[in-house]
């Protein structure tokens, strides 16, 4: 039987384009960032956890290696997953399991990403793709979203200036995130009359390339008691991914996600969740694109299958609505370091127990979900967090 | 200890390997024949690259006992890193090894190795590692794994043999699905279904990976009857 998990601090840093420091340095800060905000030492971690996407993005192969001694983990358990995009939320599922397990106390979770030190990221997602049939037609990455996000529109009927409004919340939240690479105060327009990338995903649809890490401190039943009388728990966790060729979806329509509604099934039933749309305070979802937040409220419950245009319209998911979503800027205006899109855990964390600053939201949190995508457009990792 | 201890570790392994090998077993003098790569490692005493592929069930207890086969239990698992840096690391020793198995024991309850393990399935990705993961592991004690080869422990038909199978030296290195052969390979031992690798009374095995390229990492599973 799992045992219960709590989130016992998070370690923040500023997410940007080219950091001057190395990967190794940014992990040690975040680590020690995550440390203090735990009120730990490094010697009380028992095992540690990594994540980053792709190598070839810092251009370290087993780039975790450099990770292992600035987290503090020389001689402990350590690994490594990778998930892609959605290795934002499936490792610290990983860490999780690490302590649900019995297996150990405190386990630190860090994800990192350092984009900057590739040419092109686009060139390196291309490389993910399979040789034989899609890699040499040069699909990258807005160039599939602009297909799925077309097949999504269609189905739903949603508006690219639905799509656009997405992208003036988020960026305009992240003007209060001092973490935060891209914040600006932008309107519809603006969005609606930047360079279009692959239609109708336009350049302010999108999110930056950025340099970054994050991490996250899981602790036990009893170690999480000794630390606080007010423990933030894990309540749901669920992964589900469905197959990478296009052709062989369980829902041959790219608009429909659905190996993330079954990732999000699986989350609220473990939470005892029937209602998410009464039951969860506050969400951060995976946002590269305006309209993957969209579909995510939707795979999340957040709002009725092909309501997120609604959603949007109505204010529900503004900082100040009744469902606040990406108050932080998510990953459009606070930046996308892949991996360390943790930051989205992070911040659920940071609401919950209101150390979220100027990004707080106004109410009350309790319960919050985040979740992460990639792979080949086909994985997706959620994590419901909460307290008791 | 010198070369001749290395090329016995290759001798044995390809041997073990047997009709499953790569390629025939070689003798010690013709180990030491072979062109040396980088002193004392030659072209014999570095295991072959291979492409392979390994896929291992777990499950509960409960579930365990409603199926048919006889169930192998995880009596206990541990794994660790090194330092990522070479200069930070000292050479010659298998910190990660000794780190990683010291947990796995823990929770195996083992604490004379060499006497409570039947037969281990070690990473002998290279001739000397699989003498230091053996002294790593306690399969021996310190400084002994030199005597304890010279008196055959380590053979098939020795008192604690170490790749059975053949190995990484016999059977080829498949870098990551390598560790989770040797977990596959000890729970065919325990279940008596090693056919000519099959050692008598093989009860309690240890599965043993090892790897990083400038870090060490490693990995120890203990496996057993309940």
């Amino acid at each position: 039987m799992a045992k219960r998990v709590a989130l016992v601090g998070v370690g923040m840093q500023k997410f940007e384009f080219r950091k001057k420091e190395t990967v190794e340095e940014m992990v040690f800060d975040v680590a020690r960032n995550a440390l203090e905000n735990a009120r730990l030492g490094k010697e009380d971690i028992d095992a540690v956890v990594f994540g980053s996407a792709v190598d070839a993005f810092c251009g370290i192969h087993n780039s975790d290696k450099v990770a292992i001694a600035a987290s503090g983990g020389l001689l402990k358990p350590t690994m490594r997953n990778s998930t892609s995009g959605s290795t934002a939320v499936s490792t610290p599922i990983l860490a999780y399991e690490h302590v649900a397990s019995g297996l150990y106390d405190l386990v630190m979770v860090v994800c990192f990403e350092k984009m900057s030190e590739n040419n092109s990221a686009q060139a390196v997602f291309n490389t993910v793709y399979d040789e034989a049939f899609v890699r040499p037609i040069g699909l990258n990455v807005p160039i599939q979203c602009g297909l799925e996000a077309r097949a999504y529109l269609h189905r739903y009927g949603i508006t690219e200036r639905q799509m656009a409004k997405v992208s003036v919340k988020n960026r305009g939240n992240a003007l209060s995130n001092p973490y935060a690479q891209l914040p600006m105060k932008i309107t519809v327009d603006d969005v609606m009359a930047s360079q279009v990338l692959s239609w109708p995903v336009k350049l302010l649809d999108t999110s930056p390339v950025t340099d970054g890490a994050r991490a996250v401190i899981f602790a036990s039943e009893d170690a999480a008691r000794e630390l606080t009388d007010d423990p933030v728990w894990v309540k749901g966790v669920g992964r589900g991914a469905d197959s990478v060729w296009f052709m062989g979806r369980r829902n041959s329509d790219l608009g429909r996600l659905d190996y993330a509604y079954l990732a999000a099934n699986q989350a609220y039933e473990m939470a005892g969740i029937r209602n998410p749309r009464t039951e969860i305070d506050y969400a951060e979802l995976y946002d590269p694109f305006t309209y993957k937040e969209m579909q995510h409220c939707e795979a999340l419950g957040l709002c009725p299958e092909g309501g997120a245009g609604r959603m949007i319209d109505e204010g529900i998911s503004l900082k100040d609505g009744p469902l606040p979503v990406n108050a932080s800027g998510g990953l459009q205006g606070e930046g996308n370091p892949i991996g360390a899109g943790m930051s989205r855990l992070c911040w659920c964390y940071l609401q919950i127990t209101g150390q979220a600053g100027a990004c707080q939201v106004p109410k009350e949190v309790n319960t919050a979900v985040c979740n992460g995508w990639g792979g080949m457009y086909q994985y997706n990792a959620v994590m419901v967090i909460g307290r008791e | 200890m010198n070369e001749e201890h290395l090329a016995r570790v290759i001798v044995k392994n390809t041997r073990n390997a047997g009709s499953h090998g790569q390629s025939a077993a070689p003798d010690v003098a013709s180990v030491l024949r072979s062109d040396i790569i980088s002193w004392p490692i030659r072209s014999l005493s570095r295991a072959r690259d291979s492409d392979a592929a390994c896929a291992v069930i777990l499950a509960s207890d409960k579930k365990a006992r409603t199926l048919d086969r006889e169930p192998v239990f995880v009596k206990g698992i541990g794994w660790s890193s090194d330092d990522g840096h070479l200069g930070r690391r000292e050479q010659g020793t298998a910190r990660e090894t000794v780190w990683a198995a010291r947990q796995a024991y823990e929770m195996a309850g083992i604490r004379k190795p060499d006497r409570e393990i039947d037969f281990a399935e070690v990473s002998d990705w290279y001739a000397h590692r699989e003498l230091m993961h053996c002294e790593a592991l306690g399969l021996c004690g310190p400084y002994d794994v030199a005597s304890c080869q010279d008196r055959g422990v380590f053979e098939r038909d020795g008192a604690l043999p170490v790749n059975a199978s053949g190995g990484l030296l016999g059977k080829g290195n498949s870098v990551c699905t390598s560790g989770l052969i040797r977990v596959a390979e000890a729970v065919q031992q325990v279940r008596g279904q090693a056919a000519e690798c099959q050692i008598p009374g093989a009860e309690v095995g240890v599965a043993h990976s090892w790897g990083g390229v400038t870090e060490a990492a490693a990995g120890v599973t203990v496996l057993g009857r309940w």
